[in-house]
């Protein structure tokens, strides 16, 4: 026995305990030499992980934050009422405020008319309330007149009460008189105080409603009735029973209906970019995937040896899912940090909507409620963990005696497996892309998305395995260059683990290719679609005066006879409620040709003229998504006093109104309602006439004119591909940080896939290789790797843009479009991740040969 | 008389159609030192495999200290040999990033010892080994020998009553193998524990109590 102190040991005491589970110490241990053995890795997870949430988290709080302010400027707008009746179309009839003043069981009511004015070039809305009544229902828009205003004053004909944010858009004061524009008439109207119940930011006037009426154009007219009700009285009973009597041109709406329709107006565009937003948090979960991956191959003997030491099946995989956790807590915690700090200055530079025009005239403030914190939170720490299940399962499956003679390839599954597992997540994908919009979303179309991807990712192992024999066999000679001969056989000879450093760049490039193929097509079926509706030379917007619009049949005669104008087309544009819930309709009135339809619609499909005596509705495609208005489909509209029937002949593409948009015949309208005034002209130049010179000609013909903005049809097109380009920029650079997380993916995989191959490096330094020949072999090897990745990712991309053009956006926004394929872009995409791939890969080949050859194959020895 | 620490009879284990062990019966009683020799691919590691629970046998049955082996699950065979049994390889496979008292402690920790009392107790036992000064060395920093050691006093840290050793000094020049030899039948017979040994090393047999010979007709003892 050995003579030493520790002779005391008494090797044959038992253990003074078994316990389930291994001491917290010696996770800590494993887990801490990983974290040391491969910091940069896990740093980049863990970054991936953070900018994936903090981009969605952000676009959820601003679009959370913009409704929310949408929302707090619509209490203020409709008050305390429990319900409103609302005008359907042009107004409706004031009668309607004696007959639910005689209901008892409505307690209050207050009239309502919203109209428009326009000054330096700024359109406000002006809202006329019943003071008195205003101040039961809507106590937000009493208006606060200055100190010398008399409480008379408020009454005053030419009082206007303007909200802070409306004063800085006039650029007025208080107590200033100004002449304001309604219709092509001038109205003259003192500021007479403010409105200090006005959400920040958000922009309105308030009047006398008989002031209103008068000045604004809506005499006998109301847009809205405010109720509240009696205690006790059942809203839905009262609501069928106003329903069942209330003409035409009104409706019962409730403010929850208000709620929904704005939340609708907006949702489709919001719920695309969060998903858009998500993409980075998904190509996130590829990197952690890779770096788990990596990390169990290194930690395979260690993992198998504890065991065979006796450590529970179970232990592995919790140890791996330990390692996930701690990258998905960190990168979460980062993420919420920085989403919040982003939503913020999202919110201050490009504002609540993010460019795509949906909330104008609010300024939001963060909202940043602690639960949706913490739902993003965990989404980040749950994305972690799937893309560690993959590596966690391959280590707890693999048998621990097997293991301690050969480290695990944790991603190894035959070819056949995997084919099999693409071919049925393809199937149901497939399945998945005939199913329609789920609560107007297209959820199942996203789900055939994200299926589609991980049969794409399901196949990378085999296609890496198939791209290297068709490049072995194609470079026959490369045997002779062995540099080029190692690369090519180390891709036939080892797939799977070369399809874990793909997965992340396949995922990136394809949902990016995707998105841009999709915004391409896009872009491309608005600018032939602009061609289309824009035939004439000048267009101008004139707008309406109440239920008139401005240009009156006696101007439209004036503005036929100008010199330089061959034609002018005049249209009225009316907004229609055909459901309380859903925005309301545009209803356009212009001339159509009925025998050639298409030559003033962008028709979608064959037209079909209905019977004499019939008027016909063309609809837009959402009119026929929305509200199933198929050719031949009889339609009610509330034009005029009355319920017009139309039946539909035709359907036309619409990018400007997603909401929908029906066109009748100018001759119809005047039919029914005996107004021949419009809204909008589209005039067409004689030949050798300057578009100035017929301005100028217009408005000394009609002085009215001068304040109206007339456009060539050439400056319309630009502007809308500015706003349209505007729209997408935060889609732009949303595809780019999915590129670059991916491009973090390839860096630190081949990071890690170099270190663990120092051992391979020295062996082949000791045969005979210069270090810039292992270098070059590396970067041969990466940069045909992620070709196949960058080929093999566009075609995924292809399939996506595919169901991105004809599911997602028809789903969305109702609208169809043709496919168009940005070549160029999507090749220089390729291009310039294939050459930062490969500079990524050079750099850590460099790192990893300059290890002494001795010292890495040491442990051979 | 008392029952033996590990019985096997008439055990068995295919892969695929070819049997590579075959109705092999075998009694260790406890704190005897057993050699078993073969050629390569006879099927000893497999037979340390099988008596690990690391693997199942397709005929015949395993009892190690009173459990049946060719029957528990992968939970109660993970804590028989975390409780009973210790491994010494030919490869050391001592954890590299993880200091020599802590490669030590692993066995102790994984049955839930605390830290302290777990680094105190393979601190000991690295003192007898003769490596007491170097506990907070990394196992790079040693020679095969001495790696060796620190896998032998990792194998009986936790008192187990078998120890399992396939091929120990398969690794080891002549003179570090017969040093390690003396240390790991000198340590066991301390440790009271029972030793299965597989190994092609004579002079490693010698060292033991017996010396069984197994090749395609079953398991032999020599003498």
């Amino acid at each position: 026995m050995p003579d030493s102190p520790a002779d005391a040991t008494d090797l044959r005491a038992p253990p003074a305990h078994v316990a389930r589970a291994p001491s917290p110490a010696l996770i800590g241990w494993l887990l801490a030499g990983q974290w040391r053995a491969q910091p940069g890795r896990l740093a980049t997870a863990v970054l991936a992980i953070a900018i994936g949430v903090a981009l969605s988290l952000a676009i959820e709080l601003v679009n959370r934050s913009a409704l929310s302010e949408f929302g707090n400027a619509l209490s203020i707008v409709n008050g305390e009422a429990h319900a409103s009746l609302v005008a359907r179309s042009n107004g409706m009839a004031e009668s309607l405020y004696d007959t639910v003043l005689a209901d008892p069981r409505i307690t209050a009511a207050s009239p309502v008319v919203e109209g428009t004015a326009l000054l330096n070039g700024q359109s406000l809305r002006i809202i006329g309330i019943d003071i008195m009544r205003a101040a039961e229902v809507t106590p937000g828009l009493l208006p606060q007149g200055d100190s010398q205003g008399s409480a008379s004053s408020v009454f005053a004909d030419d009082a206007l009460y303007l909200s802070t944010a409306a004063l800085a858009t006039w650029r007025v004061k208080v107590g200033e008189s100004v002449s304001v524009r309604v219709g092509l008439g001038s109205v003259r109207l003192r500021i007479a105080g403010s409105v200090p119940g006005a959400a920040p930011g958000q922009a309105l006037g308030v009047m006398d409603i008989g002031a209103a009426q008068w000045r604004l154009g809506w005499l006998g007219r109301l847009t809205r009735i405010d109720l509240r009700l009696a205690p006790g009285v059942d809203p839905s009973a009262l609501a069928r029973d106003w329903t069942a009597r209330l003409p035409a041109d009104a409706t019962w709406s409730t403010p929850q209906a208000g709620a929904q329709r704005m939340s609708n107006l907006s949702r489709a565009y919001r719920v695309n970019l969060s998903v858009l937003a998500l993409v980075a948090l998904f190509t996130g979960g590829f990197i952690v995937h890779a770096t788990i991956a990596l990390a169990t191959a290194r930690q395979a003997p260690t993992l198998a040896l504890l065991a065979v030491l006796g450590a529970r099946p179970r232990h592995a995989l919790h140890s791996v899912l330990a390692q996930a956790l701690i990258l998905g807590l960190a990168g979460a915690a980062l993420g919420v940090l920085g989403g919040v700090l982003m939503a913020e200055a999202l919110l201050r530079l490009i504002g609540g909507d993010l460019g795509g025009g949906y909330f104008g005239g609010v300024q939001a403030s963060l909202v940043a409620e602690p639960a949706v914190l913490a739902l993003f939170a965990a989404l980040g720490i749950a994305t972690a963990l799937i893309g560690s299940l993959g590596p966690a399962l391959a280590v707890r499956r693999q048998s621990p005696a097997q293991a301690l003679r050969a480290s695990i390839d944790n991603t190894a599954r035959p070819a056949r497996r995997a084919l099999q597992t693409a071919g049925a997540l393809a199937g149901m994908g497939l399945l998945l892309t005939f199913l329609p919009a789920w609560n107007g979303l297209p959820l199942a179309a996203y789900g055939a998305i994200a299926l589609w991807l991980f049969a794409g990712i399901a196949l990378v192992g085999p296609i890496t395995a198939l791209a290297g024999r068709a490049a072995d066999a194609l470079l026959d000679g490369a045997w002779r260059h062995p540099t080029a001969w190692f690369a090519l056989q180390r891709i036939r000879g080892a797939p799977q683990s070369a399809g874990v450093a793909l997965s992340g760049v396949v995922a990136s490039f394809a949902l990016a290719s995707a998105m841009t193929i999709m915004v391409d097509s896009f872009r491309h079926s608005v600018a032939d679609w602009l061609d289309t509706v824009l035939p004439a030379d000048l267009y101008g917007r004139a707008g309406s005066a109440g239920q008139q619009a401005a240009l009156t049949p006696e101007v439209q005669q004036r503005l036929t006879r100008i010199e330089g104008v061959a034609g002018v087309e005049f249209l009225r544009s009316l907004e229609v409620s055909l459901h309380p819930d859903r925005p309301p309709v545009s209803l356009l009135v212009r001339s159509l040709d009925p025998a050639a339809p298409e030559r003033h619609l962008p028709l979608v499909g064959a037209a079909r003229l209905p019977p004499d005596g019939v008027p016909a509705a063309w609809v837009s495609e959402a009119m026929v998504d929305l509200y199933g208005l198929q050719i031949g489909a009889f339609v009610e509209l509330p034009i005029g006093a009355r319920a017009q029937r139309l039946q539909v002949a035709g359907v036309w593409r619409d990018y400007a109104r997603q909401h929908g948009a029906v066109v009748i015949d100018r001759a119809d309208y005047l039919a029914m309602t005996g107004d021949g005034s419009a809204s909008d002209i589209a005039i067409r130049l004689a030949a050798g006439a300057s578009e100035s010179a017929v301005t100028e000609r217009l408005r000394a013909a009609v002085p009215a004119l001068r304040d109206i903005e007339l456009r060539s049809a050439r400056d319309i097109r630009a502007l809308s591909l500015a706003i349209f380009d505007r729209s997408f920029a935060v889609t732009y650079v949303l595809e780019a940080i999915a590129i670059v997380v991916g491009l973090f993916g390839v860096a630190a995989t081949y990071t890690g896939q170099a270190l663990a191959r120092a051992r391979e490096f020295g062996m082949l330094r000791h045969l005979g290789f210069t270090r810039a020949q292992i270098v070059r072999l590396f970067a041969i090897e990466s940069g045909l790797l992620i070709a196949v990745g960058v080929a093999w990712g566009g075609a995924l991309g292809v399939l996506i843009a595919v169901v991105l053009v004809h599911r997602v956006n028809p789903q969305s926004f109702h609208w169809t479009m043709e496919m168009h394929w940005p070549g160029p872009v999507l090749g220089a995409s390729a291009a310039a991740l294939i050459g930062l791939g490969i500079a990524a890969a050079v750099l850590a080949a460099r790192s990893a040969a300059g290890e002494s050859p001795v010292r890495a194959v040491r442990e051979d020895w | 008389m008392h029952a033996p620490l590990l019985k096997l009879d008439g055990v068995g284990r295919r892969y695929g159609a070819r049997w590579v062990l075959h109705d092999l019966s075998l009694r260790i009683a406890a704190g005897q030192r057993v050699a078993l020799l073969g050629e390569s691919g006879s099927g000893k590691s497999t037979l340390l495999n099988l008596i690990a629970g690391l693997e199942t046998p397709d005929a015949g049955e395993i009892v190690l200290d009173g459990q049946p082996v060719h029957r528990i699950g992968p939970d109660a065979a993970a804590r028989l040999r975390s409780t009973r049994l210790g491994f010494v390889f030919q490869a050391f496979h001592l954890i590299s990033h993880l200091n020599l008292a802590q490669n030590v402690a692993v066995p102790l920790l994984l049955i839930g010892m605390a830290r302290r009392p777990a680094l105190e107790r393979a601190g000991e036992l690295l003192h007898r080994l003769g490596l007491g000064e170097r506990q907070t060395s990394l196992p790079r920093e040693l020679s095969g020998g001495e790696q060796q050691r620190v896998a032998l006093a990792r194998a009986l840290v936790h008192r187990p009553a078998l120890v399992l050793a396939d091929e120990p000094t398969g690794n080891l020049d002549p003179s570090s193998a017969g040093r390690a030899i003396t240390l790991l039948r000198d340590e066991i017979a301390a440790s009271g524990a029972a030793l299965l040994m597989v190994t092609h090393s004579l002079q490693a047999a010698a060292a033991c109590d017996r010396r069984l010979a197994l090749d395609e007709h079953g398991l032999r003892e020599l003498a």
